[in-house]
């Protein structure tokens, strides 16, 4: 496949905290909510070293939980330095894709 | 007995602060990822590929003295023991010279000798250093280099493990008295090298001058036989006590409470081991380059020329010195960002 040529172009943190806007996850449905959003298939090394990385720098934080499962969701700060950087990516995104022709 | 699985013993490689804090759920994680079919191959891959980042970057370590402390001695560790591994190495390579010169046969060494070894000046008559190409006084500065930085660091390593003691009694734990015999030993193995150094060559300059033919001096008389087994004594006290003091560096770093001074220290000692590592690279890189250029010693009319008889392992010294360079930068880094989170925080009071 041609894309592959230019390597992971979605940035873990971005779909991690894409994934937790709809509302707060464990680590295994979050691997499988982006599976499905991107088809990117995340190994739980990689989640959670976002996660780790996510939760230091108060982007997401950890809800108490009953049982091995612990669920995580963004905080407001995430929110919106998520919000920052779509923004940035649709705007890169719109001008590529009207360069290129596909959109009007 | 259960078997344990790939991915457990994966686990087994995060820092013990990440296990107790994100093991049960990430093994909850792992379970469901098996359960539909995920190989455990990839995710024990996956595992150790971040059990290295978290050890090496201590993302989402508690902040606590304890933890910041340990691990600003295991990055200290991890800077200066591959100097103690690599040096042996870089000065048995770079170290023996033999050197000759065509104007009347005069054998001599350069006006520039910093060595602790008895290798380089051999001069009869006293016709010191009479003509020395570019090439042989870059090789020469290199080589110099090589052993200004080895007499740098080692100074700053007696001096960190001067420090570690004074650290080590001031502590006060359980285990003081073993952790503090242990940080005697590479002094104990140098002193004891040294000794026997001295024991062997004043045996053998014991011998008497029996004659000479043809230009060649003859010794008789000494010792010869307690001398040969002093050499073999003193490589055996070089060798395995150099390793034995890495080991018991290893152990001390891992396990022994320290003060804060102390750390500051080490990690002054840690960015001096890895400022020496990467000075000697780059002089052996020039050293090697330049010999293997110059191609086996020719004698020119009047000019010295050094030969290394050990030049052949040169481009295996820069693999294993650019492998330890690159540890001791990684261990010198980390201990200076532990070093800054502990002091910016003032954890100590904690």
């Amino acid at each position: 496949m041609a894309s592959k040529r230019l390597g992971r172009t979605q940035d873990p943190t971005i779909l991690v905290l894409t994934s937790l806007t709809g509302g707060s996850k464990h680590g295994y449905a979050i691997i499988k909510d982006i599976e499905e959003m991107t088809g990117t298939v995340f190994g739980p090394g990689t989640l959670y070293g976002v996660l780790v990385r996510l939760e230091e720098e108060g982007l997401v934080e950890a809800l108490p939980s009953s049982d091995r499962r612990r669920p995580y969701r963004i905080t407001g700060v995430g929110s919106a330095v998520l919000t920052e950087r779509l923004q940035t990516s649709l705007k890169v995104a719109t001008i590529g894709l009207r360069r290129l022709g596909s959109v009007n | 007995m259960a078997r344990t699985s790939i991915t457990e013993v994966a686990l087994r490689c995060y820092p013990s602060w990440w296990r107790e804090r994100y093991g049960d759920e990430m093994r909850a994680t792992i379970e469901s990822l098996q359960i539909e079919g995920r190989s455990a191959l990839s995710i024990a891959l996956g595992l150790l590929r971040d059990a290295l980042r978290s050890h090496v970057q201590g993302r989402g370590m508690p902040r606590t003295y304890g933890l910041l402390a340990t691990r600003t001695r295991t990055s200290i560790a991890t800077a200066t023991i591959p100097w103690m591994a690599v040096i042996p190495f870089v000065l048995a390579v770079t170290g023996p010279t033999h050197y000759t010169a065509s104007g009347g046969g005069v054998v001599a060494g350069y006006p520039f000798v910093l060595s602790p070894f008895p290798t380089k000046l051999f001069s009869s008559p006293h016709h010191l250093h009479p003509v020395i190409s570019t090439t042989e006084w870059v090789i020469g500065l290199s080589n110099m280099a090589i052993e200004a930085a080895f007499l740098l660091a080692f100074i700053a390593l007696a001096i960190g493990l001067a420090a570690l003691r004074y650290g080590i009694k001031r502590e006060k734990a359980s285990n003081r008295r073993r952790m503090y015999s242990l940080t005697w030993l590479p002094m104990v193995t140098v002193l004891t090298f040294v000794g026997l150094a001295i024991a062997q060559n004043s045996l053998r300059n014991g011998a008497r001058f029996v004659g000479s033919a043809h230009g060649e001096v003859y010794l008789g008389g000494g010792h010869p036989a307690v001398a040969a087994f002093l050499g073999n004594l003193e490589w055996t006290v070089a060798v395995g006590g150099w390793i034995v003091s890495m080991v018991a560096l290893s152990v001390v770093s891992r396990s022994v409470t320290l003060p804060p001074e102390t750390l500051r220290l080490g990690r002054t000692v840690s960015a001096i081991s890895s400022i020496s590592l990467c000075v000697t690279f780059v002089a052996v890189v020039i050293w090697g380059t330049l010999i293997a250029s110059r191609g086996p010693a020719v004698v020119h009319a009047g000019t010295v020329v050094a030969t290394y008889p050990e030049h052949g392992l040169w481009l295996l010294l820069v693999l294993v010195l650019g492998v330890a360079t690159l540890l001791s930068i990684a261990g010198a880094s980390s201990a200076r960002q532990s070093w800054r989170t502990i002091y910016a925080e003032r954890l100590w009071d904690t």
